[in-house]
């Protein structure tokens, strides 16, 4: 038993029906919270260009990071095979958390991945390793959102302008931070000395959408205000590689 | 957001709240719980069915090791309240089972809420709009992993390397994007949360630890955010007051 057919399981039909139902039910949840949101809709004063509106962005919003973790995806498609990665990387989807565990379940096997004796059962350690991590990350959400959701609910719903602060600020501070954290290649201090690259790409994002936000109100350009994330994002992706 | 309140009949406004966020937990919190058992089909079948099953030794020890890189991550409570405030249950749910949150689910959610005229936090139509936005990302993300596994390898292979390691600043480029949609909404208060995340960054960063770095320049944004628009309320007040 060797690395090669080990990687034949992992491909194998099988495989691909234990994915399955996970990979349903990620589909099958999008579906529902749809048709809970259209039901509501008209309750809530939502029209169907808001509707239209918020799923071009929500689509604009995830091409560029959805294309970005292709890379890792890829790396970790040829070590343990496609059906594993594709239902790890659709559930949870922590590209990071996936390769340490793959990792450290090879090595409590005595060996590594990609290794000639990555055998059936090593795999099979790494599967369980790996949906364990995920059933741990599901288990805060589960118990902690319907709490933690009655309760900034009733702290947002005190003051209408109030409320609307909250709102900016948690967005801006968490934003702001990431933004800021990026300038130092995410070392998480700006001490240690700043990443020309990562700090030009922030710079011409923020500039662009800026400008974009700007220029589109003023020109009354209203498929502007939905683009000009998209535009931003390559502008600032793209001008990284002329330094 | 004020003005249709108004319009709207305040009981029948507060019914279909409590069975919208009615339905969207129960939906929620079933969905995740078939996510943990769906889990569990993979390891079973090759471990019990087929017979690989390595002992668990190895997947505790591999499994312990990992939370101390990541264990942070299964107790992430500050998350959860920050996420809460920003996107609401439903999207929330939905990005509790997809993963990606910070890099995709809150940038669909924020930039849904951008698009349409609505406030950044709140009610159910805030909440609604951001789920559709998440709900979209969620399809296309999967599609594309979908087409990564079938196709793959094969489109890195024609992808030029620069192109390949241009894939890198798309985030950053993504969140200074964000972050100036929304500084457009209240410009003195991303000068607030420049400031606390600078400060976060330089004098405090050997003092916090980096997972609750982020979640307290929250606190500390919205804090001295509200603070700030209490004194000025307060100011308006008593400038009308000595006025009339």
């Amino acid at each position: 038993m060797n690395l090669n057919e080990t990687l034949k399981l992992a491909n194998s039909l099988s495989m691909w029906l234990c994915i399955l139902p996970l990979l349903s039910l990620v589909f099958f949840q999008a579906w529902k919270f749809w048709r809970i949101g259209m039901k509501y809709k008209n309750e809530f004063s939502i029209s169907s260009e808001d509707v239209r509106a918020s799923m071009r962005s929500g689509i604009i919003a995830t091409l560029g990071p959805a294309l970005s973790i292709f890379a890792v995806g890829l790396g970790l498609m040829v070590q343990i095979g496609a059906p594993l990665t594709l239902s790890r990387l659709s559930i949870i989807g922590n590209a990071m958390y996936e390769s340490f565990a793959a990792q450290f379940a090879a090595s409590a096997m005595g060996t590594t991945l990609g290794a000639e004796n990555f055998t059936y059962a090593v795999f099979t350690c790494c599967v369980f390793v790996m949906n364990l991590g995920g059933i741990a990350m599901l288990i805060l959400p589960l118990i902690s959102i319907r709490p933690v959701s009655y309760a900034t609910q009733k702290a947002t719903k005190k003051g209408g302008i109030l409320g609307r602060v909250i709102g900016t600020s948690a967005a801006l501070a968490s934003f702001g931070y990431t933004s800021l954290n990026y300038f130092s290649g995410s070392k998480y201090t700006l001490l240690s000395g700043i990443d020309a690259k990562y700090t030009i790409s922030v710079l011409v994002g923020a500039g662009s959408m800026l400008f974009f936000s700007l220029f589109g109100k003023k020109k009354k350009i209203s498929w502007m205000r939905e683009w000009s994330l998209a535009f931003s994002i390559i502008l600032g992706a793209v001008s990284t590689i002329l330094f | 957001m004020e003005n249709k309140e108004n319009k709207v009949d305040n009981t029948t406004f507060e019914n279909a709240a409590k069975s919208y966020y009615k339905s969207v937990h129960f939906w929620g919190q079933l969905t995740l719980v078939l996510g943990i058992i769906f889990s569990c089909v993979a390891a079973v079948y090759l471990g019990f069915i087929k017979g690989y099953f390595p002992g668990w030794k190895p997947i505790i020890t591999a499994f312990l090791s990992i939370f101390g890189v990541m264990g942070f991550v299964f107790l992430d409570l500050p998350s959860v309240i920050t996420n809460n405030i920003l996107m609401g249950p439903a999207a929330q749910y939905m990005s509790s089972l997809t993963g990606n949150v910070a890099n995709m689910r809150l940038p669909s959610a924020l930039s849904a809420k951008a698009a349409v005229d609505c406030g950044p936090v709140g009610g159910p139509k805030e909440h609604i709009i951001a789920s559709i936005g998440v709900v979209a990302s969620t399809i296309v993300n999967t599609s594309f992993l979908i087409i990564m596994v079938v196709a793959g390898t094969f489109i890195i292979k024609i992808l030029p390397e620069n192109i390949q390691n241009m894939l890198n600043y798309i985030l950053p480029a993504l969140f200074g994007a964000i972050f100036i949609q929304f500084a457009l909404m209240d410009w003195k208060a991303s000068i607030v949360a420049l400031a606390v995340s600078v400060l976060m960054l330089t004098v405090l960063a050997s003092v916090i630890p980096t997972s609750y770095q982020a979640f307290l320049t929250v606190v500390a944004c919205i804090i001295i955010n509200v603070l700030w628009t209490n004194a000025t309320i307060k100011k308006n007040e008593a400038a009308d007051s000595t006025e009339n």
